[in-house]
């Protein structure tokens, strides 16, 4: 095997196409990108190396706290299982899950390296840690300098960029997507399903269906708020969402009443050794709290789409 | 290139040059994250070159490519005049652009022969079948590419090696499998 001239920089930064990885040459630096069947090189010469630039990157909280706790829920059906293996296999697998923040933790903070040179700025992956970006940086800054030298202090001005361009070009708003639109959507469509069953209960498949709509309900509008930060500046249409919430809530607590109704029914069968089978339905009973639920959503559905639609034309006319 | 592009590397706001190779982090104007820039004097260089000048009289020497040109180098390995615009600065060489095509290029991309060969001898076998056809395609290409250049950065054998092991243990299983439906058809069964 011919001796190589590289040397290693950093570790790999796997993806699931291949995996990407800083080696050092004695006059230029080179980042190989793996596709697993063939490499691609790109060198930077020191000499040619104009800045590079690192950005810290927020610790990814919410997305450690939620797997921590998912995989803290996951283990604590050790308590409910009764079979060993299942208890172990279980244990085994919320372990490996709990890995997985406690390495990110471990990695340290998390930034984001730019190299610059005359003609190129390329992201350099593998500098994914402020502590790798450390070592790099302690690294390649000698070598670079040993070519250029030292950039002293600001002793004449740097050329700058015509003041044309020094004024960003107004911002043209880009509307948002349509996912609050789809919630009043399903507002409505929902509504239709309970008064479908409120006014015919042997629809008993429409039961399972409203299930999951309702569950999409919830989970759309949490999404649609995560996504409004800084993208979307309607108003009217998030209030109408915000109190929507209320209102699944309170169908929430309705929910479970049914349900447990359903299961006490099907354990005093069982105890009087009736094998009927009980069909599980929802909202079929037809009293003021159901009417009341077909209200609030096909009220917060009109006005929601209308708030949308309204919010739309003035704030992005065509 | 304009100091002002010495941008954060996730929201571009150009980043002060009283925040340039400073030790400890910035914060960007854009983001409000820290940002750390390690600038270099390349920043100052001008290397646009300089335009070439216009033949004056007949007793000048003009560009080989350009005739209309003055010549202002030779070519250090054909010996042909070159103007300003066709002196290529080579790792200190002055080189015109045809013979600058005839040096060494620098490789941008291989091919991974090894991990092909590997992946070859194994994926297949995972269906089973496919095997009789990814073995012997694995061990053909161990032989024929064990001395293709491999990567450019360290890289053992080992993938060839695995690959070739893995190839000669499904093509001989394969021909114990083929050897035991042939003896058991030809003696027919047993009574």
């Amino acid at each position: 095997m011919a001796r190589s001239i590289y040397t290693k920089l950093t570790g790999r930064y796997r993806s699931l196409a291949g995996f990407t990885q800083l080696w050092l040459a004695p006059d230029h630096l080179m980042l190989l990108q793996s596709s697993r069947f063939s490499e691609q090189y790109k060198r930077f010469a020191f000499s040619d190396i104009q800045s590079i630039v690192v950005t810290e990157l927020p610790p990814r909280t919410v997305a450690r706290s939620a797997i921590i706790l998912a995989a803290l829920a996951w283990m604590g059906l050790w308590f409910a299982l009764e079979a060993r293996w299942a208890k172990w296999a279980i244990e085994l697998s919320g372990v490996l899950a709990l890995l997985i923040p406690i390495a990110d933790i471990a990695r340290g903070p998390r930034c984001r390296c730019v190299l610059h040179t005359r003609v190129s700025r390329e992201p350099l992956e593998p500098v994914s840690r402020i502590r790798i970006a450390r070592k790099c940086l302690a690294e390649i800054r000698p070598r670079i300098e040993a070519v250029q030298g030292v950039l002293p202090p600001t002793l004449e001005p740097f050329p700058q960029a015509p003041s044309v361009t020094e004024t960003p070009p107004p911002e043209t708003p880009s509307p948002p997507g349509y996912l609050p639109e789809i919630v009043f959507g399903l507002f409505l469509a929902n509504a239709l399903m309970i008064w479908a069953l409120m006014r015919f209960p042997q629809m008993t498949d429409l039961s399972g269906v409203l299930v999951n709509t309702i569950f999409a309900e919830m989970l759309l509008i949490v999404v649609a708020f995560l996504r409004r930060k800084g993208r979307d500046p309607r108003v009217i249409v998030y209030a109408v969402m915000a109190l929507g919430i209320l209102g699944i809530a309170y169908g929430f607590y309705e929910l479970a009443r049914e349900l447990s109704g359903w299961y006490m029914t099907v354990l005093e069968k069982a105890r009087n050794n009736d094998r009927s089978i009980t069909p599980l339905t929802i909202f079929a009973s037809g009293d003021r709290a159901q009417w009341m639920t077909v209200a609030w959503r096909a009220a917060a559905g009109v006005i929601g789409l209308g708030a949308a639609f309204y919010e739309r034309r003035s704030k992005w006319p065509r | 290139m304009p100091a002002n592009a010495i941008a954060c590397a996730v929201c571009s706001s150009p980043v002060a040059a009283e925040n340039w190779n400073r030790e400890e982090a910035s914060r960007c104007p854009g983001c409000g994250r820290d940002v750390r820039a390690l600038v270099f004097p390349a920043l100052r260089h001008d290397r646009s070159g300089e335009s070439p000048a216009a033949l004056e009289g007949e007793s000048e020497a003009s560009c080989y490519y350009h005739p209309q040109n003055r010549a202002a180098r030779v070519c250090e390995d054909c010996g042909r005049f070159l103007c300003q615009l066709c002196d290529l600065d080579v790792d200190g060489r002055h080189l015109c652009p045809r013979c600058f095509d005839k040096t060494e290029v620098l490789e941008t991309s291989r091919p991974m022969y090894d991990t092909m060969a590997l992946a070859l001898a194994t994926f297949p076998a995972l269906l089973f079948w496919p095997a009789f056809l990814g073995a012997p395609w694995a061990l053909t290409m161990v032989i024929r590419r064990w001395n293709a250049p491999s990567s450019l950065v360290p890289r053992t054998k080992i993938r060839f090696i695995l690959a070739a092991l893995f190839a000669v243990a499904e093509i001989g299983f394969g021909i114990f499998v083929i050897y035991m439906f042939t003896s058991v058809s030809l003696k027919g069964p047993r009574r």
